[in-house]
Parts: C-alpha cells; sequence; structure tokens
C-alpha cells in the first residue's frame, strides 16, 4: 500500500544521492595516494571511510564506476526488511539473496569493480520498479527521468576525477587520458615483441623470467620461467617456490642464474615496482638492454662473477 | 579466407545460429516454464557459446587427446538435436521477431536501436584497435590454447605447461577459456589464426544483458525501461565492462539471468522453471567462481524460503544442485578434489 509519505521519502532518498555523488567525487575521492598505500589508493580503499565506502559497500557506492541507482537500492533494502512479514514470498527470497550477495561481494572484493557491478542490473531493475509502483502520472515520470539524469551528471563527476587524477600524476595512464592516436591509446600491450627480442639478442633457446607478464605466453611460443614479485612467487611445474625467500640478493642473483638458468628478466616498469627488492636486482645484477614506449622492459642479468 | 571472414563466421554459427536454435528450444517447452517471451528468448540467444564451451569441455575432460574433427561435430551435433527438439518453437520465435519489427514505430525503441548502433560501432573500433593485453584475459587465451594444443582438460594441483613454463593461476570454470579454444577450433576450418571473435564476446554479452534489463523493464512501462537502461549503461564501469576484454559481461548475463529464474520459480514453483534455473545458475558458475558462491546462495535462498513444503524444498534443492553440477559446476568438485584445491589453496590476489 502506497502512502504520500513513501514518494516523499523517494524524492528525499534521490536527492540525497544526488548530493552524495558530488561529496564522494569532490571530497571524499583522493587526487594523489598523499600518506595512502599507492595499491589500496589504486583500489579506492586508501582510507577506512573508503574501504568502507567503496570495498564493503561497494556494490551500492562504488560511485567512480558504478551508477547512483544502486545506492538508492539501500533504503528500498532496508524497507523491505521492515515490512519482511507483508511481503510476498518471491520478495522475501529475493531480499534474502540481495542481502547475502552484498556480503558475499563486498567480502571478497567490492573494491573490484567488475565484482561490484555483478548486482547493478538486478538493483537497476529493482529501483526503476519500486518508482514505478511509487509514482503516477506525469510525477513517475519526473522520478524516472530523474534517476537517469543523476546517474549520468555522476559519470560526468567521475571523469572529472579521472582527469583531476591525470594532472597531479605523471604515471596514470588511460585511454581517456593518454596521448597519441586510439591504437596507441587502446593498446597496453609491447609495442613489437619479437622485434624487441631480435634487438635484444634473445636466442629461441634463452630462458627468460617473466614477471607476471602473460603476453609473453600468448605472442612468443618461447619458454619463460613465470614469476610475480608482487608475491615473490615463482610458478614451476612442482608448485610455487620464492626467489627471494629465505635467499640473501646475491644468493638470488646465482639462484636466477645458477639453478634457474635465466638470463634475461621480460618485465614492466610498474610491475618491477612492486618488490624494492626485485627492482634493486634489476638495477643492481642486471643490464637494462631496451625499454619500449609502453613500459615493457627487457633486462639482461650478470654474470655472478663479477661480484 | 580473410580474418573478417572467419569472424562472420564465428559470429553467423555460435552467436546466431546456436542462439536462436536454444532460444527455439526455450520458447518450444514454454507452456510448462511459463516465462514473458522476449526474456526467454535472449537468455536462450545467450545460451549458444555456453552451451559449446559445455560440450567441449567434457569432451576434453574425459577423453583426452580427442580428434578435432569430433571437437568441432560435437557441438554442432548438439545443437542441431536442440535445434530438431525445439519443434514448435521456431514458430514462436519466427512470431516473437515478426512482433519486434512490428514495434518499429515505437519511438521508446529508437532509443534501443540509437544505443544498440553506438555500441557496435564502439566495439568494431575496439575490434580493429586493440588486441589482447591485459592481464586477466591473457590467462584465459593462454590457457584455452594449451586445451587446444593437447586437446585434453586434465586436473592436477598445479597447472603447469611444460612446454612453455605458462601457470594458469585463474581459479575459476573454464568456459570463458573455452572460447578461444573454439575459436581456435574453427580455425582449423578456416584456415586462420585468430581471437577477434572471442573479443567480441565482451561486448556481445554486454549488449544482451543491457537487451535483458530493457526487456524485463519494458514489461512495467516503455519509458521505465529507457530510464532503467541510461542508469544502467552510463557509469565509466559499463563502459569498462562492455568494451574491455574480461568475462564480466559474460558472467553478469547468466548471473542476471539466474536471478530472474529464481523469481519466477518463487512465484510459481514447477520442476521445468527448476531446470532452467538451475542451468542458469550452473552456467554463470562455470564462467566465475564468483558465480559458483553466488548460485550456492541462491540454491541455499530456495531451501530456506522457497513457498513449498519441507519435503518438497529439499527436493528441489537437490535436484537444482545436481542440474548446477551438469552445468559447470563439476569443474570446482573435480577441482577441489584432484586438481588445485580452488579456494582452499593460498591464494593470491592481484
Amino acid at each position: 500500500m502506497v502512502r504520500p509519505w513513501h514518494r516523499y521519502a523517494a524524492w528525499l532518498a534521490l536527492a540525497a544521492v544526488a548530493l552524495i555523488t558530488v561529496v564522494y567525487h569532490r571530497v571524499w575521492m583522493p587526487v594523489v595516494p598523499g600518506a595512502m598505500d599507492p595499491d589500496d589508493f589504486g583500489r579506492g580503499i586508501g582510507s577506512p571511510l573508503l574501504l568502507w565506502v567503496n570495498g564493503y559497500l561497494g556494490v551500492f557506492l562504488h560511485l567512480r564506476y558504478l551508477g547512483t541507482t544502486g545506492a538508492l537500492a539501500i533504503p528500498l533494502l532496508f524497507f523491505g526488511l521492515w515490512h519482511w512479514r507483508h511481503l510476498a514470498p518471491w520478495l522475501r527470497g529475493l531480499l534474502a539473496f540481495t542481502l547475502i550477495a552484498v556480503a558475499v561481494i563486498g567480502g571478497f572484493g567490492g573494491f573490484n569493480y567488475g565484482y561490484a557491478l555483478t548486482l547493478q542490473p538486478l538493483l537497476v531493475v529493482a529501483v526503476v520498479a519500486a518508482g514505478w509502483q511509487l509514482f503516477t502520472g506525469r510525477e513517475r515520470v519526473y522520478f524516472l527521468a530523474s534517476l537517469a539524469l543523476v546517474s549520468v551528471v555522476n559519470t560526468v563527476l567521475a571523469m572529472e576525477h579521472r582527469q583531476r587524477i591525470w594532472k597531479a600524476s605523471s604515471t596514470f595512464s588511460s585511454p581517456d587520458t593518454g596521448a597519441g592516436d586510439l591504437r596507441d591509446r587502446l593498446a597496453s600491450g609491447p609495442e613489437d615483441l619479437d622485434a624487441m627480442l631480435r634487438r635484444c639478442g634473445v636466442g629461441p633457446r634463452d630462458t627468460v623470467l617473466v614477471n607476471n607478464v602473460p603476453v609473453w605466453y600468448y605472442d612468443t611460443d618461447r619458454f619463460g620461467i613465470y614469476y610475480w614479485c608482487g608475491s615473490d612467487q615463482l610458478f614451476m611445474g612442482g608448485g610455487k617456490t620464492a626467489l627471494f625467500g629465505g635467499r640473501t640478493d646475491h644468493q638470488a642473483h646465482s639462484y636466477l642464474l645458477d639453478s634457474l638458468h635465466c638470463r634475461y628478466v621480460f618485465s614492466t616498469v610498474e610491475y618491477a615496482g612492486y618488490d624494492a627488492r626485485f627492482d634493486s636486482l634489476l638495477a643492481r645484477d642486471a643490464d637494462l638492454l631496451e625499454m619500449d614506449k609502453r613500459g615493457y622492459t627487457m633486462h639482461r642479468v650478470r654474470d655472478t662473477l663479477r661480484h | 579466407m580473410s580474418e573478417a571472414w572467419h569472424f562472420a563466421w564465428l559470429f553467423l554459427s555460435t552467436n546466431v545460429l546456436a542462439g536462436m536454435a536454444c532460444a527455439a528450444f526455450l520458447l518450444g517447452h514454454n507452456r510448462a516454464l511459463q516465462w514473458p517471451l522476449w526474456p526467454l528468448a535472449i537468455v536462450g540467444l545467450g545460451l549458444g557459446p555456453f552451451l559449446v564451451t559445455l560440450v567441449l569441455f567434457y569432451l576434453l575432460a574425459c577423453w583426452h587427446g580427442a580428434p578435432v574433427w569430433l571437437a568441432i561435430t560435437l557441438p554442432v551435433l548438439c545443437l542441431l538435436a536442440l535445434a530438431i527438439a525445439a519443434g514448435s518453437g521456431w514458430r514462436s520465435l519466427f512470431a516473437l521477431l515478426q512482433k519486434g519489427w512490428g514495434l518499429r514505430r515505437d519511438r521508446s525503441l529508437w532509443c534501443f536501436a540509437l544505443g544498440s548502433g553506438a555500441l557496435f560501432a564502439i566495439a568494431a573500433i575496439f575490434l580493429l584497435n586493440k588486441p589482447v593485453t591485459d592481464h586477466d584475459i591473457l590467462e584465459y587465451g593462454i590457457q584455452g590454447r594449451i586445451f587446444l594444443g593437447e586437446m585434453a582438460i586434465t586436473y592436477g594441483p598445479h597447472r603447469f605447461d611444460e612446454a612453455s613454463g605458462f601457470y594458469y593461476v585463474g581459479l575459476h570454470g573454464f568456459s570463458f577459456p573455452l572460447l578461444f579454444t573454439w575459436e581456435g577450433l574453427m580455425g582449423h576450418l578456416t584456415g586462420v589464426r585468430s581471437d577477434m571473435w572471442v573479443r567480441s564476446i565482451t561486448m556481445w554479452y554486454a549488449w544482451l544483458l543491457i537487451t535483458l534489463v530493457w526487456w524485463m523493464l519494458r514489461r512495467l512501462d516503455r519509458w521505465s525501461a529507457v530510464a532503467g537502461a541510461i542508469a544502467l549503461t552510463a557509469p565509466l564501469g559499463f563502459l569498462f565492462l562492455t568494451f574491455l576484454y574480461h568475462l564480466d559481461s559474460f558472467r553478469i548475463f547468466f548471473f542476471t539471468a539466474a536471478v530472474g529464474a529464481m523469481v519466477l520459480l518463487f512465484r510459481a514453483p514447477g520442476r521445468t522453471r527448476l531446470l532452467l534455473f538451475a542451468f542458469l545458475c550452473g552456467a554463470q558458475a562455470f564462467i566465475h567462481s564468483v558465480g559458483a558462491i553466488l548460485g550456492g546462495c541462491m540454491v541455499l535462498v530456495l531451501l530456506l524460503l522457497l513457498p513449498a513444503g519441507w519435503i518438497e524444498r529439499w527436493r528441489y534443492t537437490w535436484q537444482a544442485a545436481g542440474v548446477m553440477l551438469l552445468a559447470g559446476c563439476i569443474h570446482y568438485v573435480v577441482d577441489v578434489f584432484l586438481g588445485t584445491g580452488w579456494i582452499l589453496q593460498d591464494i593470491i590476489w592481484y
């Protein structure tokens, strides 16, 4: 049974979400990491407030990637819980599942916009259907049009926020803010991997350490030892093992050359920066042979005899 | 054959013809299902490429070193069987398409047509200019090509490829990697090595998702569908979901369909509705681990809240679980007991 105050509450909720959108993009979302962990800054969860807004409640409030309609589902869910006893069985089932799904996605990684988007179609349908039920005549048109309009305004603010990050950070790279022609902006892989290998003199039988750049396996038929410096894990036939863990830097260098027979390292500048020891091994014990303009690097590991 | 023809052939055969066979099959069973027609047809259209991967999964998991000709023929035969079993569903499908054409004067549908045109135009720009370079899709692509090379899906504690040194760190079902396998198999026929069709899957399922939401809301009122579609597609995240190659649109399409099927099952419980619900649940699970967990949650909700007696609910739950397993969830069971341990292993978050 729709009562007049339900309609006022719906307008109030929409106005509140519009206000939160502005506060979110202009006040809460930082432009530079500052004291935040760079990874958490990138994920949008660099402070306790942001951890809740973009993380645990990311399904509703991760507004830099999601629309505002999902945020309007919050009062709708509370309304549903309040009237649980009077709900039809299908609405109870849907409400219960939505709450469980919000908890699962928020717990596993609401900051990942792909995960957070999982419920968006469902929430959009629920909010639009609720708006349609609440209003009649012209007011229904105004409400649904306002719903769409606030979502568009949110996107404009999100794009403006990206522009501000780009202006504040020289390393921020994205197709909508990057330089170069369209193909350059859309492609983030190595410019020409085969040519790079030829120029660097990497033979077909040379063993290369591949630092979390799977394009190596996709674009070439060469063997590579898969590694991720961010977690110091070598992915081998017998499982995962460490390159640095339990070894000094010198021992890690020797292990790379003498046990793994690895003379080259293929990485990116960005990925190498995830671990200080790996980064310094490249700087101290390897020579940079080439870096393409997208940041892909090929190093040759120096002989251990130089130590 | 050029890459463009190879793409057109795959799109026509796997997305359109296989999708239409599934849609006709579902429409043919709508007397028992009692689903709204348009959403049912859209779900059917989406099932085409998924079914191909499911058949490939069973073939390659059960017969290591299966011949290429069989891997191409078996999915085609299965879809042909569905097409024949569809019977009167074909008439319903063509009647529906005719009805859709009759709506061309509806101005709200012009918005849909305009949006779809823009999506396909941008999709073409991406397909022609953006290769596969992002981390996750590369992992899926390499794994799919390893399946193609070995013509086998095996389970073990480590998914390591001796020949290349590649180690698959993905946790999810093999539906998406198997799309690469299918494109590779088709490459044997066309003589083209390409990944353009798999790249287009992201956009195709994003469009199907928008279409599904559109027809769900259009049942209320045609302009609600316009408002809902704008609210859904305006955010940056949806833009990325649509155009950056990934499995998310594939997964979310089946997830949304499964939730819709759950609602319809709650409104009028019945065996046929249960089968379709469970199959869609299994489909979204076979694509991604999050889908497997959420699928389990949906079945739990069924057990606790379905408007039926306890014995009936238990019976529904077991049947749903069985169909979900067959629709792809079995991958996770095997992976836990004979493989990598799925999410019970030490997971690295990137």
